[in-house]
């Protein structure tokens, strides 16, 4: 019995049409019943009827029988969750191939985004290392540096104290829980039969405790006076194995021997990390028992009370130290060139530490922060453009179902999984320059022992990428939502979308423009700075200079044989090759190296009474104005004939101390007491032009030159300076060996031309300044790459438009003159905004600037030409292309 | 007339608990189902043949059951239907909805002692 046709039948009849699924089924149950009724007995014509019966009252209402329109999917489907994921695997597998198919965008895309990404996780880095990680000590905000200054110092002396302002804090301070000094050297240490230089700190007892520092094997010391010496834990592995047979043994300092008390922990590291040896350092009265006064200079350290203020701390500082013993007048003048109430400052130690790198550093990461949002608005605007030959794909792919949001997620993966390609290429670059670190950074460079690639690091730069990833995909996401899609589907429609994606990019790019110009203008800025700073005429020629420092020590040397040595010193150093001009002076420019002097002379200017003055005083030979280039502006330089030992005691000084202690005409002029206030009168033989010692904004202050024939004792330290007409470099190794054929006992250091001092002294300027001029770069390159893009899409756009203007009678150049005008408006705009916010800006880099002005008009304009010179040549191929548009072929297509 | 009308709300009402209770135990055929509503309520619940088919494609558009070939050799194609996660929440959901309502009915109405 075929129930199905007779079920098909029965419907047809009926006039209506069932389902062939439904037709099946309801034909399986006839088969069923009819099956049923036969095995119950009734006869096949009894049931025949019974299912005649059922299929009738089935076919009464054939509506209810239609079966919902429901799928059964092939296979179960995925719980909701799972589905999400299955969408993102299979998004990022898109992106990944996509990746592939688009090498060149993705190659540009990845790698301009490690670059910003590497070098901002480097920078984010070293700012927070060096400026917001605390001090490696316990309770470090509670730690003050201290700076004493005195009313009318022309010389001012940053994080160092005296002994003046220091010792009177001692006796039961209100606002300081303990207070320590320190001085740096370089001693020579023996261990055994070796000797060599080392740094070493001497510091007082107070400062371990002071740290909270404890020793790691045996003991800290706690007297000033003893005879004790801690080691570094770097010095116990090198010179004793890590042997506890260390403790007890002893060391010679400077031929002095000390007895090793105490090893520091590897992290113990003050007051830097190069610090191998820490022995006691004894603060003398100011006035002794026999009435002699002695102020020492030092650097100083305190632990602020819990809840005091620097400020209060400075200010109960600064009231003790108001009764100063008079007799230290002339050397506070000597050592600050003035001599009023003193004053104390307390900062905390990790600004005074960060202080003068701070502002530099936080320039930078300023300025790689806005080069990486450079980079990301460019990428996005790739992407944007990108999206016109994508309106089809997605249209595409809405049409088959996917809804907005699962649109936007795609894009918003491809935008994550390049991003996370760009990001850890980026966490590997920012590895290597960590690594590259402590040789870019100049050697003065505060804490670059803190800066370390690690999983902060590393998070960081995972934050920076998630968060450059999300602005990425943000911006064609949201433009997704404006999109009609249906449209794109349509022939030729991409041009009624195309308006708002422009001009989204022109807005883009104006800012883009803005922020390189920005970054130019302070990069411009710090070049110039830098330019005129090593340009600066220092008043001594260091060119084909070389520069040591010799040290003929005193348990060597008698006063005799040093002067002896040094004699001889100079005969032989003549003789080197080249014959260069050879000089020793105790105050080399640039060396770190000065004596600080202040005296009662009779004044030259109002006879008969006494005038208290300062001044730089350099013991030298006779050639050392030769040998450094210093200008004569009166009177002769030394003779060595004329001026010997037992000839007339002469001096030169220069400008500064001829204006403020001489006559107007000084060449004659005596000077008395200036070296032991002995009142023997030296004469005034001539003046030289003023020098800039060391910062180039340090005021100039009054300087003595003595011959070292006519002073009473030799010192043990000189500095060496040779003059050769060729490559001063050339002197080293000889002079090394000159050294050695002197004296086994004479030692040679910071062996250096006079250019390298200038060069290391203005490191960081340089560093800065290099830093800024390659991101200034790399975002111009980045922008004019951006502005093309533009352009060049925005000329597609226009074809119709530009196609109908030349068929409408514009000429060539009208053409031309049209898409350049596009490109010149958004650079004058952006040009404008960036100049506004760098004049806005600039006034904050004044610590940075030397002769230039934080709003050089010279800048400005520099940067705004060669920015719209780099517009203009960005606009050429899309405007070439733009006239190149036949308007036959453009209107027909 | 009016215990007539009692009975179809009833019976529409019980119908999908009825559906859902037997396709828990198994998955089952049309016929098999309308001939076990038959045979376990010793003929009291009696189905309307054209309602049975309705009822099952309403609860499959609902989720609560799901539909399926199954061809064995020598016979016919049939549509076996199964009880989806949806439905066992619905049949358990019901099920004490309808134990209140006897309880509450025999409280009230000694329907349990009648």
């Amino acid at each position: 019995m075929d129930w199905t046709l007779r079920i098909r039948d029965a419907a047809t009849r009926a006039g209506r049409a069932l389902d062939p699924e439904v037709l099946d089924e309801l034909a399986a149950h006839a088969q069923s019943a009819y099956d049923a009724a036969c095995a119950r007995g009734a006869t096949v014509g009894e049931a025949d009827a019974q299912v005649t019966n059922l299929i009738r009252v089935w076919i009464a209402n054939p509506d209810s029988l239609n079966r919902p329109a429901r799928r059964v999917p092939a296979i179960d489907p995925p719980s909701h969750g799972s589905r999400r994921l299955a969408s993102l695997a299979q998004d990022l597998r898109y992106a990944m191939r996509l990746t592939l198919r688009q090498r060149g965008f993705s190659l540009v895309a990845i790698a301009t985004m490690a670059v910003a990404i590497g070098v901002m996780t480097t920078l984010a880095s070293v700012v927070y290392s060096v400026l917001m990680r605390p001090l490696p000590w316990a309770d470090p905000d509670r730690l003050v540096r201290l700076t004493e200054t005195h009313a009318g110092a022309t010389r001012q002396m940053p994080l160092t104290m005296t002994s003046l302002g220091y010792l009177p804090w001692l006796d039961s301070p209100a606002t300081i829980d303990a207070i320590g000094a320190w001085q740096t050297g370089s001693p020579i240490v023996a261990v055994g039969d070796s000797t060599d230089r080392f740094s070493t700190a001497s510091v007082t007892p107070s400062i371990f405790p002071l740290l909270r520092a404890t020793p790691l094997l045996g003991s800290v010391f706690t007297r000033d006076d003893a005879t004790d010496v801690v080691i570094s834990f770097g010095f116990w592995q090198e010179r004793f194995g890590g042997s506890a047979a260390a403790l007890d043994q002893t060391i010679k300092i400077n031929g002095q021997p000390f007895t090793i008390v105490g090893v520091m922990p590897a992290d113990f590291m003050f007051p830097d990390r190069d610090t191998r040896l820490w022995r006691p350092f004894r603060i003398q009265p100011v006035v002794d028992d026999k009435g002699r006064s002695f102020v020492s200079t030092f650097s100083a350290m305190a632990r602020l009370k819990p809840g005091v203020t620097p400020e209060a701390a400075a200010a109960e500082a600064t009231a003790r130290a108001q009764n100063a013993p008079k007799e230290t007048g002339p050397v506070t003048l000597a050592i600050f060139g003035g001599n009023g109430p003193a004053q104390i400052f307390a900062v905390p130690a990790l600004d005074a530490l960060t202080h003068d790198v701070a502002p530099g550093l936080i320039v930078l990461l300023v300025a790689v922060t806005l080069l990486l949002i450079t980079a990301v608005a460019n990428i996005a605007g790739l992407q944007l453009a990108r999206a016109t030959t994508r309106y089809r794909e997605m249209a595409i792919r809405s049409a088959i179902g996917a809804g907005t949001s699962r649109l936007a997620q795609q894009l918003m993966v491809e935008n994550l999984w390049l991003a996370a390609v760009g990001g850890a290429v980026g966490i590997g670059l920012s590895a290597l320059l960590h690594r590259a670190l402590p040789s870019v950074l100049p050697a003065d460079f505060p804490r670059v022992n803190d800066i370390h690639f690690g999983w902060t690091v590393a998070m960081a730069a995972i934050a920076i990428t998630a968060l450059t990833g999300l602005a990425l995909g943000a911006l064609p996401a949201l433009h997704l939502a404006r999109l009609r899609l249906a449209g794109a589907l349509s022939e030729g429609a991409a041009g009624a979308i195309g308006g708002t994606r422009v001009r989204a990019r022109t807005v883009m790019m104006t800012a883009q423009i803005a922020t390189t110009c920005a970054l130019l203008i302070v990069a411009l800025l710090l070049t110039r700075s830098f330019m005129a700073m090593v340009g600066q005429d220092r008043g001594f020629e260091p060119g084909h200079t070389l520069s040591a420092r010799l040290t003929l020590p005193d348990f060597a040397f008698k006063p005799a044989q040093r002067l002896d040595a040094l004699r001889r010193f100079v005969d032989l150093a003549r003789a080197l090759p080249g014959h260069p001009t050879v000089a020793l002076t105790t105050g080399l420019p640039l060396s770190g190296s000065e004596n600080l002097s202040a005296f009662d002379m009779p004044s030259v200017q109002h006879p008969g009474t006494d005038v208290q003055a300062h001044a730089v005083r350099s013991v030298v030979t006779p050639d050392v104005f030769a040998a450094l280039g210093l200008r004569l502006a009166q009177g002769r330089t030394f003779r060595p004939e004329e001026d010997s030992a037992t000839a007339a005691k002469v001096v030169m000084v220069n400008q500064t101390f001829a204006r403020q202690y001489l006559t107007d005409h000084p060449v004659g002029d005596r000077i008395q007491n200036f070296m032991q206030g002995d009142g023997v009168p030296f004469e005034v033989i001539g003046v030289v032009d003023d020098m800039i010692r060391n910062g180039l904004r340090d005021q100039t202050q009054p300087e003595i030159y003595s011959l070292v024939a006519q002073s009473t004792g030799p010192a043990t330290t000189h500095e060496v300076v040779l003059r050769t007409s060729g490559d001063p470099q050339s002197l080293v190794q000889p002079l090394r060996s000159l050294v050695r054929q002197l004296s086994p006992d004479a030692t040679l250091g910071s062996v250096l031309t006079m250019d390298e001092r200038i060069e290391a002294s203005l490191s960081r300027n340089r560093l800065y300044a290099v830093v800024l001029v390659a991101f200034g770069i790399s975002a111009l390159a980045i922008t004019a790459v951006g502005l093309f893009g533009v352009l060049s899409y925005s000329v597609a756009q226009r074809t119709r438009e530009i196609a109908l203007r030349s068929a409408l009678g514009a000429r060539p150049h009208q053409i031309f003159g049209l898409v350049v005008a596009q490109g010149v408006v958004v650079t004058v705009v952006g040009l404008t905004i960036g100049a506004v916010a760098a004049g806005a800006t600039t006034k904050y880099l004044t610590t940075l600037l030397y002769g230039v002005s934080s709003r050089d008009a010279l800048t400005f304009v520099a940067v705004g030409l060669v920015m719209i010179a780099i517009a203009l040549v960005a606009c050429l191929v899309p405007a070439m292309r733009a006239v190149r548009v036949d308007p036959l072929t453009a209107l027909r297509a | 007339m009016a215990r007539t009308a009692l009975e179809r709300e009833l019976k529409r009402g019980s119908t999908e608990v009825l559906i859902l209770a037997l396709l828990e135990e198994q998955d089952r055929h049309g016929y098999d189902i309308g001939r076990l509503i038959d045979q376990r309520s010793d003929g009291a619940i009696t189905f309307h043949v054209a309602s049975l088919y309705p009822t099952l494609y309403r609860l499959e558009g609902k989720g609560l059951i799901e539909g399926r070939w199954i061809e064995r050799p020598g016979q016919r194609r049939r549509r076996y239907y199964r009880l989806t996660a949806a439905g066992r929440r619905v049949l358990s959901k019901q099920r004490s909805v309808w134990k209140h309502f006897v309880v509450a009915l025999d409280r009230i109405a000694r329907i349990g002692n009648a």
